[in-house]
């Protein structure tokens, strides 16, 4: 550094304060707890108002990969050095290095932090049996120090890291684990849910379970709040119901192995399902208000217009996902939805309909407030039995009083898109937004197992007005119409 | 700004549905009640505590933060019914929104934090500690003394010490 640039930086620190260090404890912990844990650690060297921040984060994850910043070549240099002098180093070498360093971070981190609410671990897993039983040590002194919630992810080996459940103390009334999440460890055979009786929120991915697992869960996890399965493969008839169960929330997201599902939940609110199909039997559900149920196999089209939604009369929100490859019929309705509010359909057909089955579900919601569709066609139009407009099922002069926001999404502007939409601007009286966009949701999970957005194609202004005319050609609607297009991913939060 | 309406003086008829704020600089602004207490909790309570007809005090909230916070409060209220950036009717316009707003000067930008923490504006403060967090990131220690005039007050005795004492995540 020159004598120029160090008058400037002078000059600058007399100029500006340091802003940052003045921010409030809670501020800078919060900064520390989105920088990697590693950086976070390394703050302390900053001053003396950093020195202890990092010890009171309360949120942290610890991954292999963020533990050695460094690539491999790093790791190589490292791992010589280590070796002291060994200039051949073996991949193996490396790697145990890794986990040394990996164990020895954690422990440090875990011996200083007294505050540590959440942890997060992603680990190696080996055969060593000695890196095993420092893995385990780590996750039960985390627990005994009062940590609530915990996620386990062992990495690269499916089934290989047997959950420690000898380590846990049998009475699990005092502990403060509250949130478990375990990705592709085993439960082994000695599995004791008594150990985890404290847990309110469970999640299993990945994970072999089986009936007698579920049913150790619900009858021994009795504070049991949400209840997650994601792709666990194993083949089972689910029965969710034990006496005094509290569940709230049932997810179910690509167990492949799921054929039916029973449920005798008297609290439960919130049910999601992704997968293929699988039969729903609602035993006891009075208070579920919130369903999601997404299927990725087309047998569930008809399985949701002739049985499923006639159970569904009292939920509040709703969200279909369904494949077809036949015309979509009028749905079989017993009882009007009395309580639905909010109804997102994602139909991918290979016919081109008209969607008059669409407007019989909203004819028979008569207080929905929010739709949104996702309508993915392939194939040819079919002109058969498409001619004329949209109208309603049971009476053409039926008015909707409550539907506010309209989204349109994967909007092509085909003929019977434009057709439906000119029917919601004409029988929707109290319709505020209209909105299209060109995007497809389409159901690949990110890391976080949510939903993403595919980029759409954006309109020309000269495509937005002719498409606005033909929406609006002889209607009176005072809704906003918006085209809207989104640059970024966005996250649909199931 | 223009919309807050800044005006001196708390004398002005009281109007229909809005609140008068005091920043800690004095300035009084007059804005939509509906729109800040569904954002802002501090104001929802001051609110509820019946501070409907005289200035709510601020008093380490600047003019210049207060009124960036209360135009963050005013488009989200609008825009997003009050739902965090989480939801999905988080559409174009608030983000485009947000965007423009994580660029204003690093000055702002701390007071800003301050004042939505002091406000409890929870999106407003996530914003901010993204960005500021999006700063720290990949910054070894004296790149971050660089870049935000933090400056050194350990002795070398005492940085060798914490340098012992942190030595296991330095390698």
């Amino acid at each position: 550094m020159d004598s120029s640039e160090q008058h400037c930086l002078r000059q600058s620190r007399r100029g500006n304060q340091d802003k940052l260090s003045e921010l409030p404890d809670n501020i800078l912990i919060s900064l520390l707890e989105r920088l990697d844990v590693r950086s976070a650690v390394a703050t302390s060297l900053l001053s003396s108002r950093w020195r202890h921040l990092w010890k009171s984060i309360t949120d942290v994850e610890f991954r292999t990969d963020s533990i050695k910043p460094y690539g491999d070549h790093r790791s190589f240099v490292l791992c010589t050095r280590y070796r002291a002098g060994a200039l051949n180093a073996r991949r193996s070498d490396i790697q145990q290095y890794q986990r040394h360093v990996f164990t020895r971070f954690v422990s440090n981190f875990l011996r200083s932090n007294h505050d540590l609410r959440r942890l997060c671990l992603h680990f190696d897993v080996t055969k060593s049996h000695e890196y095993r039983g420092s893995i385990d040590r780590l996750i039960c002194s985390a627990i005994q120090a009062g940590v609530s919630e915990l996620e386990l992810f062992p990495l690269h080996c499916w089934n290989a890291y047997e959950f420690p459940w000898q380590l846990l103390t049998a009475d699990s009334s005092g502990s403060s684990l509250t949130n478990l999440k375990l990705r592709n460890c085993s439960l082994g055979t000695h599995y004791d849910f008594r150990r985890l009786g404290s847990i309110s929120r469970l999640c299993l991915a990945n994970i072999d379970i089986s009936q007698e697992i579920v049913r150790d869960i619900l009858q021994n996890c009795t504070r049991l709040e949400s209840l997650t399965l994601e792709r666990c493969p194993s083949p089972i008839d689910l029965s969710i119901a034990s006496p005094d169960l509290q569940l709230r929330e049932l997810v179910l997201q690509f167990c492949v192995g799921i054929t039916s599902v029973e449920i005798f939940a008297p609290k439960l609110r919130r049910l999601q399902y992704s997968g293929f199909f699988a039969q729903f039997l609602f035993k006891s559900v009075p208070c579920l208000e919130h369903i999601s149920l997404r299927y990725a196999s087309s047998n569930g089209a008809k399985y949701i217009f002739e049985n499923l939604l006639c159970e569904l009369a009292h939920v509040s929100d709703l969200i279909l996902d369904f494949t077809s490859h036949e015309h979509l019929m009028k749905p079989r309705l017993h009882s009007p939805f009395s309580n639905l509010k909010d109804l997102t359909v994602d139909v991918f057909t290979t016919r081109r309909d008209k969607l008059t089955w669409l407007a019989a579900v909203l004819e028979a919601a008569p207080f929905l407030e929010k739709l949104q569709t996702t309508v993915t066609t392939v194939g040819s139009i079919d002109h058969a039995g498409n001619g004329g407009g949209i109208s309603w099922h049971r009476s053409n002069g039926f008015q909707h009083h409550h539907l506010m926001d309209v989204k349109m999404h994967y909007f092509e502007g085909s003929d019977f898109e434009i057709a439906f939409a000119r029917f919601l601007l004409e029988k929707a009286v109290v319709l505020r937004s209209l909105t299209f966009t060109s995007e497809y949701i389409h159901p690949w999970f990110d890391r976080t197992g949510n939903y993403s957005v595919c980029y759409g194609r954006r309109w020309t202004e000269k495509e937005k007005s002719h498409l606005l005319e033909q929406l609006t050609a002889g209607i009176a609607s005072s809704a906003r119409i918006i085209f809207s297009a989104v640059e970024k991913v966005v996250r649909y939060v199931l | 700004m223009a919309t807050t309406g800044a005006s001196d003086g708390a004398s002005a008829a009281k109007k229909e549905g809005l609140v008068t704020l005091m920043s800690g600089d004095g300035e009084i602004f007059e804005v939509e009640a509906a729109a800040v207490a569904a954002l802002s909790v501090t104001i929802r309570h001051a609110i509820e505590e019946g501070f409907g007809d005289r200035p709510i005090p601020l008093p380490i909230v600047g003019a210049r933060a207060l009124a960036l916070a209360v135009e963050y409060c005013r488009k989200h209220h609008s825009l997003g019914g009050g739902a965090g950036e989480d939801s999905a009717a988080y559409d174009d316009e608030l983000r485009a929104f947000d965007h423009n707003l994580a660029k204003v000067d690093r000055d702002t930008l701390f007071d800003l934090i301050e004042a939505a923490n002091y406000l409890e504006i929870e999106g407003l403060l996530n914003l901010m500690c993204r960005t500021v967090a999006e700063m720290m990131k990949g910054k070894s220690v004296e790149e971050l003394r660089r870049t935000f005039d933090v400056s050194n007050d350990y002795t070398p005795e005492e940085e060798e010490e914490v340098r012992r004492e942190v030595s296991w995540a330095l390698d």
